[in-house]
């Protein structure tokens, strides 16, 4: 089992000539894209809605951000987080939301540092930004239609914590997005655990049956999930 | 000796109608959405057989696996501990938690941190310990040990639970169950936003990338493992994995069995703790893999018990837990799988009563996801205890040493019968005997023995076709 002596010191050597950089920067990652109309939109949505998720299917832009407008008023959101995600280009989400008077800050943790002078400051402010915010609106890398999963990796623009404080998260993926089962989405995830320190499959709002089997939503993370799926 | 113990503790649950009636819900409740995850028939045993074959294989190389694992996730960033007993593994967490000046620390749900009993030696040196996950916050703030391995509160109605949090937040908690939720997410909130360490359990680590899997519905996985700057995972060595493919099929059968889920809401996969860049996630990350007696059981005929991927469905299906619940079982793990596990990791001596808390009708086999023979452990652990001394009474070996004498010869047999049916007489009313005497009233204290027929069976073969064979 332990490497004869010969071997660690020689592995070593390569390791020390190499020099390389942390794996996590090489490349942006891409994750599987399928053909768009192949029916799993329609069984995303079924599945996510039997574990309480809500879907919806804008029939373009302009009803996606009318929806994504109309589920931050009826929370009354006056504070929302946002997270750059590939569906989310494009609609201008942020000018849409500070039009209606919503204060919305992508949380990218470089701007911020930028902003308050320090990593360390910057931690703590979007600490508190998240855990005071009303919302969170985020992409996805990747999305099971089997279960109604959404996949995403953590990295500078998603901290982890950032779809888990909120009370509700809404989420725009693309239908090209979606892939079939688990098992299609496993090559993305051994590739994905190189690139990112945390990957999440959320699959409906946080939930506990643990007081008299009685499920209930919203114990932890958010009592709400809404996923929007653009064309 | 041991005998009386289980019997001893199972008494208050069996007198309690309340848990009697929630035993009942809660395991069909998993059940049904258990048969309903599984309803294709053909995938599920195609599912299982693949599981039992990736759990075979991993312990048949644990050690390549362990060490594969250990070095991923050091390259990643983490850091590994390598934990011989209970008390290795509770060191490692205090150094740390006493380096990093820590106050509090919140927990997600971990079988492997009650097994080393992390909290108790937590509170003794002064360290404050939260448990996060609905369930166990209820237990711990009554001071109880789980009852069930996935609904651990499983004894307790919204009333009790509203008792505990008015004590616990010193103010009157509203009497329902949404509202006992927000409760939870208050108070805990604060806990996560202020701890100085998050340690959590390992559902599976997968050895080709070193990443630790976190499977939970409620988000506190997520919260302890992202919220403090140090996170302290802690993985029982037979949860490794060999691949992401192999993860896939675990963690199917693992959330199909256990809460008859297709996934549980949240799977957090973490590889190493935040990299440069990163707003939130550990500065830390520490995994430790504890031995704490798997290694002792690997080489026997219990083996296959270090198989377990505790989804809890043999505590749902088996007639015994579903009378007794979790407590009656003493230690950590209930059900069958603890009747097994209990007395391999903690003694023959103190827990061998645990392998006649079965009527060995087998369910547990059966619902197993990965096809554990609980029932056959069941029997070698009596077959042990009968081989050894002093833990069977004089007067049972008597019996079972003339029955093998008397079974093996026709016409003894015969005469035994024929002289017991004489002694039955005063005792047999209706084919039934209600009220044995010594020493086996007991048998007859909560059923019926049948009585011995008027003619034996092998009397009637002739008549009813079968031919009779003797030696």
């Amino acid at each position: 089992m332990t490497m004869p002596a010969a071997q660690t010191e020689f592995l070593a050597r390569v390791r020390d000539a190499i020099r390389r950089a942390p794996a996590w920067h090489t490349s942006p990652m891409i994750a599987p894209m399928l053909p768009k109309g192949d029916g799993g939109v329609e069984r995303f949505a079924t599945a996510l809605g039997a574990v309480g998720g809500k879907v919806y299917k804008p029939a373009d832009d302009a009803e996606a951000v009318a929806k994504i407008l109309e589920i931050a008023s009826a929370h009354s959101a006056r504070r929302v987080g946002l997270i750059e995600g590939l569906a989310m280009s494009g609609l201008g989400i942020r000018e849409m939301l500070e039009r209606a008077g919503i204060e919305a800050n992508a949380v990218h943790f470089q701007a911020w540092q930028t902003r308050e002078g320090s990593e360390e400051k910057a931690r703590v402010a979007i600490k508190q930004f998240l855990a005071s915010a009303d919302m969170v609106i985020s992409g996805a890398d990747c999305a099971i239609a089997e279960t109604g999963t959404l996949i995403l990796l953590a990295g500078p623009g998603n901290p982890r914590s950032a779809t888990n404080l909120p009370p509700v998260h809404l989420a725009l993926i693309s239908s090209n997005q979606i892939v079939p089962a688990l098992s299609d989405a496993v090559s993305f995830l051994r590739a994905a655990a190189g690139h990112a320190s945390c990957v999440t499959l959320i699959t409906g709002p946080s939930r506990t049956s643990d007081i008299e089997q009685i499920s209930t939503i919203g114990v932890h993370g958010p009592g709400e999930l809404h996923v929007i799926i653009r064309n | 000796m041991a005998k009386a113990q289980f019997l001893e503790r199972a008494r208050a649950p069996m007198a309690n109608a309340q848990l009697q009636a929630a035993l009942i819900a809660a395991t069909e409740r998993l059940l049904k959405g258990r048969e309903n995850v599984f309803a294709d028939k053909e995938m599920y045993a195609a599912l299982r057989n693949r599981g039992r074959a990736i759990r075979e294989n991993v312990l048949d190389h644990l050690d390549e696996y362990l060490n594969q694992f250990a070095d991923k996730v050091q390259s990643a960033g983490g850091v590994v501990h390598w934990a011989a007993t209970r008390e290795d593994a509770v060191r490692v967490v205090l150094d740390i938690a006493k380096r990093r000046g820590v106050k509090l620390a919140v927990k997600s749900k971990s079988m492997v941190s009650e097994e080393i009993e992390l909290n108790h030696s937590m509170l003794a040196e002064g360290i404050d310990i939260v448990e996060t996950d609905l369930g166990e916050w209820i237990i711990q703030l009554a001071h109880e040990p789980p009852s069930h391995l996935i609904v651990p509160a499983i004894h307790h109605t919204k009333e009790s639970v509203a008792e505990l949090f008015d004590k616990r937040t010193g103010r009157s908690v509203p009497r329902e169950i949404a509202g006992l939720t927000r409760v939870a997410r208050e108070t805990l909130r604060e806990q996560f936003l202020s701890a100085g360490m998050g340690i959590s359990g390992v559902n599976f680590g997968i050895a080709e990338t070193g990443t630790l899997t976190l499977v939970t519905n409620e988000g506190n996985g997520r919260m302890v493992s992202s919220l403090p700057p140090v996170h302290i995972a802690i993985m029982g060595a037979e949860r490794v994995v060999p691949t992401w493919e192999d993860w896939a099929v675990l963690l199917k059968l693992l959330t199909g069995s256990a809460t008859g889920q297709r996934i549980s809401t949240y799977v957090t996969t973490i590889t190493g703790p935040r990299r440069s860049g990163e707003a939130d996630g550990p500065e830390e990350l520490h995994v430790i893999i504890l031995d704490g007696g798997r290694t002792h059981v690997l080489g026997t005929k219990y083996r296959e018990s270090a198989l377990c991927i505790r989804c809890g469905a043999c505590l749902n299906v088996c007639p015994v837990y579903r009378e007794t619940g979790g407590h009656a079982y003493g230690w950590v793990y209930s059900g069958p799988i603890g009747a097994v596990i209990t007395p391999l990791y903690e003694g023959l001596d103190k827990y061998g009563d645990l392998a006649y808390a079965s009527s060995l009708c087998g369910a547990c086999l059966d619902a197993c996801p990965v096809k554990i023979d609980l029932p056959r452990m069941l029997l070698e652990l009596r077959h042990d205890q009968a081989e050894g001394n002093g833990t069977k009474s004089w007067l049972e070996r008597l019996v079972f040493r003339g029955y093998r004498i008397i079974a093996a010869s026709p016409a003894l047999y015969r005469l035994a019968a024929q002289a017991g049916k004489i002694v039955q007489i005063p005792i047999a009313r209706r084919g039934r005997i209600s009220s044995a005497p010594p020493p086996l009233a007991a048998w007859t204290q909560g059923r019926d023995f049948p009585a011995l027929a008027s003619r034996p069976f092998h009397s009637r073969a002739a008549e009813l076709g079968l031919e009779e064979k003797s030696k």
